[in-house]
Formats: structure tokens, sequence, C-alpha cells
């Protein structure tokens, strides 16, 4: 347990401001801890609280992933006796209880820091009192995974090993571009397996955490904790393997790991967004592994795919949406699910902000930034030469010193433009317009706005162009 | 020796009531609710030109967002131990790969977490240039434009930062800056905040001579300074 608290430290001393370090974790003693917990003495009642009100939640964190398994935190003062009945019950001062709100001044039970098991259907902690660590997102179940030929192999696929863990498709290698539902179809195993069986040991990380945790091991020298923590889950989900590309000691780590849990029945799950063989930069022993199972892709969705897949989401957040809305939606945005959703989400707060019920029109407006090709980074060159394509000029007709009508009032069009659409100065305007000074840019401004009051025609010209050139 | 200004009236730190909402009003309810009510959007993405009023509103939330007991943390930074975290990118068009790769760790880990994501970029999150990865996981915010404000809306905020210092700006002074100087916002004030600092050290009234040559000194610094960082059209 003392190393236990020093690699603590060490990491704390790392995160804090060197005086709060001194102030509150140096004064810490690490004292008796029983199994499966630590134990640490505050001086006094002051730092106790100032401790467990900032720190507590990290310190068990950080205590957690040096000893590779979940570890309860207990605070003491030293003043109080120790070893006290409290000491081995549940719940005194203690991590693991549920009720933080009320309880005596004394032993605030404190939660760790909230994991997303706070949020997820289910147990916050696990049957057998061990805190969850499984990182398993609400929400990301099969009931709410839609399904079209894109998935249904990678669904059917996961379900099977969601029902038969361990033994039919070991690893399971699920592989697609981004967006298309690989996280949430692994979450989806990880939650029915922890339905069927509350004990499970079950991880969800994304491979970027895994690199860190083996430098982190590394750099603590507490690989031995790290492999026990890692060989010992039941169901371990790793997205997005590809950032292991030349990450040589996390692929021999990695390596360790997949080789102890598929001996002994464990299951593995693996999304990538490429063929095993195509990964570059990975060794080979781990692509050949990779597809000792079974591997599986995800396509992009087809639009009825699509068209359900935003039914499903707006009916998530209650909503009830008309068809030509979705189908509008699908029919514009091919390319993920995520951005399916966002566009959905623009579609739903356009109409909310508005107070208009959702239908086509308001999808279309509510939309139309998303949709157009530009970005509405209009530049000069742009309205010069949509101008000039508007009244069949050319572009260099706008630099000119003609002065004829037919030239002369596009040229005050297009500055007018140039600065109602743009941020660019005035004598920057002038410039860009075959340097004019910016007494020329504001008289055009002024006469195309005298215009547009009194001659409908050009005002309808400017509107047509400012639509032209916003997208 | 240039005699240092008292400053008696420093900028106001931005917040959503000294923001100037022109068109956005429905952006600024929409940053509100984000932080007030549970069942809204989780994650946010604004978008807009530069000197829209990005950077004001994610300082303005950060701050807010305290106020609230809600733990900020940006890009670099460890997510703090809170139960009630939000996470801040601002200009992520900007990001370079080792920028992309930690806004696309950070983004992840606040999804895990339950955090709530504010970010900013210069154009909708769709057609950013970013990995296909982060640009997806910003696509998925509720992205919302900032329009740049109009003319009106430009005086009026110009005129009220002025008063705020304690200056009173003539409608001929606004004329001129408005007509000389780039109109984004952010130009727009740093002039307004130059001027009324070196109106209090050379202890000159507001005039004229005194905004062009403040403008000047302004370019001057530009152009030493170039590129821009942030390549603004010019």
């Amino acid at each position: 347990m003392p190393s236990i608290w020093s690699a603590c430290c060490e990491e704390l001393e790392r995160e804090l401001p060197r005086q709060q370090f001194v102030t509150w974790i140096t004064p810490l003693r690490e004292q008796d801890s029983a199994a499966g917990s630590l134990r640490l003495v505050a001086p006094n009642r002051f730092v106790m609280q100032w401790v467990r009100d900032r720190y507590l939640a990290r310190i068990e964190t950080l205590a957690s992933e040096a000893a590779g398994l979940p570890l309860r935190l207990v605070l003491e003062i030293a003043t109080a006796p120790a070893g006290t009945a409290d000491d081995d019950e549940p719940g005194a001062g203690a991590l693991v209880s549920e009720s933080d709100e009320a309880d005596t001044e004394d032993v605030t039970p404190v939660r760790a820091e909230p994991q997303p098991t706070a949020r997820v259907t289910g147990p916050a902690a696990r049957a057998d009192g061990a805190p969850d660590r499984s990182n398993l997102l609400d929400g990301f179940t099969f009931e709410s995974f839609v399904t079209g030929k894109a998935n249904q192999m990678a669904r059917a696929a996961a379900l099977q090993v969601a029902e038969h863990p361990g033994t039919s498709y070991n690893p399971l290698f699920i592989y697609g571009g981004v967006g298309l539902g690989k996280t949430h179809l692994i979450h989806a195993v990880g939650q029915r397996l922890r339905l069927a069986k509350p004990n499970a040991r079950i991880r969800y990380l994304h491979a970027a955490q895994y690199v860190s945790d083996v430098v982190r091991a590394y750099q603590q020298k507490s690989f031995d904790d790290f492999k026990r923590y890692y060989h010992s889950l039941d169901l371990l989900l790793i997205d997005d393997i590809q950032f292991f590309t030349n990450k040589d000691r996390t692929q021999e780590e990695f390596f360790y790991a997949f080789n102890a849990l598929i001996e002994s029945q464990k299951q593995v799950i693996i999304t990538c967004d490429t063929y095993p063989r195509d990964i570059a930069g990975l060794d080979e022993r781990l692509k050949s592994r990779f597809s000792w199972g079974l591997t599986v892709a995800i396509e992009p969705p087809e639009q009825e795919m699509r068209v359900a897949i935003i039914l499903k989401k707006a009916a998530a957040v209650g909503v009830e949406l008309p068809e030509e809305v979705a189908f509008f939606i699908a029919k514009h945005i091919r390319t993920n699910v995520r951005e399916l959703e966002g566009a959905l989400k623009s579609v739903l707060a356009f109409a909310r902000f508005n107070g208009k019920d959702i239908n086509l029109e308001v999808a279309k407006d509510a939309l139309k930034d998303l949709l157009s090709l530009h970005n509405r980074q209009i530049s000069i060159e742009n309205i010069q030469k949509t101008v000039a394509d508007f009244y069949k000029l050319k572009t260099s007709d706008m630099h000119s010193k003609k002065r004829s009508r037919n030239i002369a009032r596009p040229r005050q069009m297009a500055m007018a433009l140039s600065r109602d659409l743009t941020q660019m100065s005035l004598p920057d305007i002038g410039e860009a317009f075959g340097n004019r000074d910016h007494t020329t840019v504001l008289h055009a401004c002024n006469t195309i706005a005298n215009l547009r009051e009194k001659d409908p025609s050009i005002g309808r010209e400017y509107l047509v162009l400012e639509q032209v050139l916003k997208g | 020796m240039e005699q240092l200004p008292l400053i008696l009236a420093p900028a106001p730190p931005p917040t959503l009531d000294n923001f100037v909402p022109g068109r956005n009003q429905t952006v600024v309810d929409a940053l509100r609710r984000f932080l007030a009510d549970p069942a809204s959007d989780r994650s946010i993405y604004l978008w807009g030109p530069t000197g829209a009023g990005r950077s004001h509103l994610l300082s303005a939330l950060a701050e807010a967002a305290r106020a609230e007991a809600i733990a900020v943390y940006t890009l670099n930074e460890m997510p703090p131990p809170s139960a009630r975290r939000l996470l801040l990118l601002d200009d992520v068009d900007q990001l370079d790969v080792d920028g992309q790769q930690a806004a696309f760790e950070q983004i992840n880990h606040a999804l895990l977490l339950g955090a709530r994501v504010l970010a900013s970029g210069r154009a909708p999150a769709r057609s950013l240039e970013l990995r296909d990865d982060l640009r997806s996981r910003l696509a998925q915010c509720l992205n919302l434009p900032l329009e740049p404000l109009n003319e009106a809306d430009k005086r009026a905020a110009l005129s009220s930062r002025a008063q705020g210092a304690g200056v009173q700006l003539a409608a001929s002074l606004l004329d001129y800056l408005l007509s000389h100087s780039p109109r984004d916002m952010g130009r727009l004030m740093a002039t307004i905040e130059a001027l009324d600092r070196r109106s209090l050290v050379d202890q000159r009234a507001v005039t004229l001579p005194l905004l062009r040559q403040v403008m000047q000194a302004l370019d001057e610094q530009r152009t030493a300074s170039t590129p821009t960082p942030h390549g603004e059209p010019e």
C-alpha cells in the first residue's frame, strides 16, 4: 500500500500547483490500509475536509489506477482513535456509498468521481460492491441501434458475442468509417452482458486511453498492476485500434493482454477504421491475431436507414418528426450518423427558437447554412465575379476607370455588397475596385441604398445577388 | 518618459449581458439554456467570421459556468474531478496535428464523463478541414451560426463601450472609424480601447487627430506582427 500512495503523490505533485501540493497532500499519511482500500490520515479536520472536498475523487482514481483494481479511500483525522470499529464497515468514510447527500457530519460518505455509470441504466456499483469502471454509456444499446443493410452483419455478430461471450467469435473485429456506429455497437454488447451478468468485469476504452495507461504504468513502474487489471477482464471493448500505430511498447503490452484474455476465453471486441491487414504501423503478430475471430464491416447507411435513424433519434428526445423532414435531412446528409444527428439538432433548435412547428420549410431554413457549399467566407473577388456575371460584364470592368452607366452601376452594386458582406475597411474596398478613394465607396453605398428604396428592380437585384453570394 | 495611466476603467470582462446580440439573440438564449437547463443539448459548436464574437461568448460562458460551480477546462488541461464540467475549445479550425489529437481525446473523454462541450470555429463543422473523426464529432454538436453585427449595432456597441470608459464618442469619430478601419468587432473594440488609453496617457481630448494617430499605430503594430494569426482578409 505505501508504494501505491507514493505513486499517487508523485502524480499529484505533477498535477497540482506546488503550494497546494505542499499544503494539502504532504500532511496526509498512509496508515494500516486494509485489503481493497487505501487509508489516509489527515492531521486535522480542516485538512481532511479540504482534501475530501477537492481531491478525494482524484486520489481514489489515481490509487485505483496505480493498484490496477478499484480501491476504496478511507479518510480520517489523526486524533480519532485508530482502529475503531468503523474502519472496515462499508460506507464509513468509504467511497462506494450511494447516499452521498444525507449523512452525519463526521464520516461523510463521499462518492468517487462520478463515472458515467451514474447515468447508466443499471446499478452504479456492481452487485459485488466494487465500483463500476466499465465506462459504458447509457443510450448506446441494441434497442436504440438502427439496423439496415449497411450494418446488419456487424449487429448480428455483436449480438451473438453478447450472448455467448468468449466462445463464439473471439476477437470480434468491427471496422468502418467515422460516425457509422462502431462505438454504439460495442457499448451495446457491454450493456447486454452486464444485464445478463451484473458481476462481469467489463471495460470500454478508447485505444488512445490504453496508450496513456501504458505510458503511466511505465513511468510509475507499475506494469504488474497494469497487467493484472487488464488480464482480469471478462469483456474488453477497445475502440479505434488504429491509434496503436507505431506505438511499439503499447502494442507489446496489448499483445500479452490479448493473448491472456483469448486463452482464458474472455471476450475481446476491437473497432478500427480499416481492415486488420491494412493497419499501417501495426505488428504483424497483432494483425494476424485480429483475424482469428470474425471481422465484420459497417458501411455508410443507405437512405432508408438514414431516415430511420433520424426518426429514432427524434423520438428519443420526444419529438414526432414529420417523415418528409427526415427524408429531407437524409437526402442531403450522406456522410455519417454524427452529421445526421447534428442536422437534426439544428432543425429542432431552429423550430424551438422561432416558435414554429417542424415542417419541411422550417427544416430547409434551418439547414441552409449547413447544406450550402460555401461557408459564407465571402471575398471581394467573389463579389466582383458574381456581380460581373450577373450583369454580363467582364470582371476587369470592376477595376476599370470606365464611367458609363451600364458599368458604373454594377460596380457600385458590388461595392455596396462588399461593404455589407465583408468586414473590410472602406479604403481597402476602394483599393480593390481599381484604387478608388473610400469616399467613392461611401458614395456608391449611399447611391445603392437610395436606389433600393426607389427602384424595386434594383432592390430585387441586390437581394438576389446577396442570396447567391451567401449560398 | 511616458506617464502610465491609472486604469480607471479596465476593459469590462466579457459576459453574456455585455454582448451586443444584434441578430444573434437566439444564440445568446441557447447559451443561457445550455448552462441552466440539464435537458438542453450537451454540446454546442459556434461558428462565424472573425470578430463575430465567438471568443467573447466562450469567455462569457466560462465565467457564467464558474459562477454555477461548473468546472471549466480546455485543450491541454486534465478534466477536473467534478461532476459538472465544461470543456471549452476555441478556434478549432486553427488546430495543428497535435492540437487535433488533443481535441479528439478531450471530446471523447468529455462524452464518457458526461461533460458539456462548447467549441467554436470560423465555418460550420461539416466544412472544416480537420481530421474526419474530429470533424464529425464537432458536426454532431448543435451548430449555431453567429452573424456579424450590422452597422447600427456596431455603432451602438462601440458607443456603449466608450461610454463605459467615460469617453463620449462624437458621431463624426464613429463615422471616421467605420469608414477607415477594418470593421470586425475585435479590431474596432481594440481601437476604442487604444484610443481611451492614449487619451489618458497623453492627457488629450478624444479628437479625430488622436483617433487617426491611434489607428495608424495599430496598423503599424499589425504590419510588424504579420503574418496575422488568423489570416484575416486585409
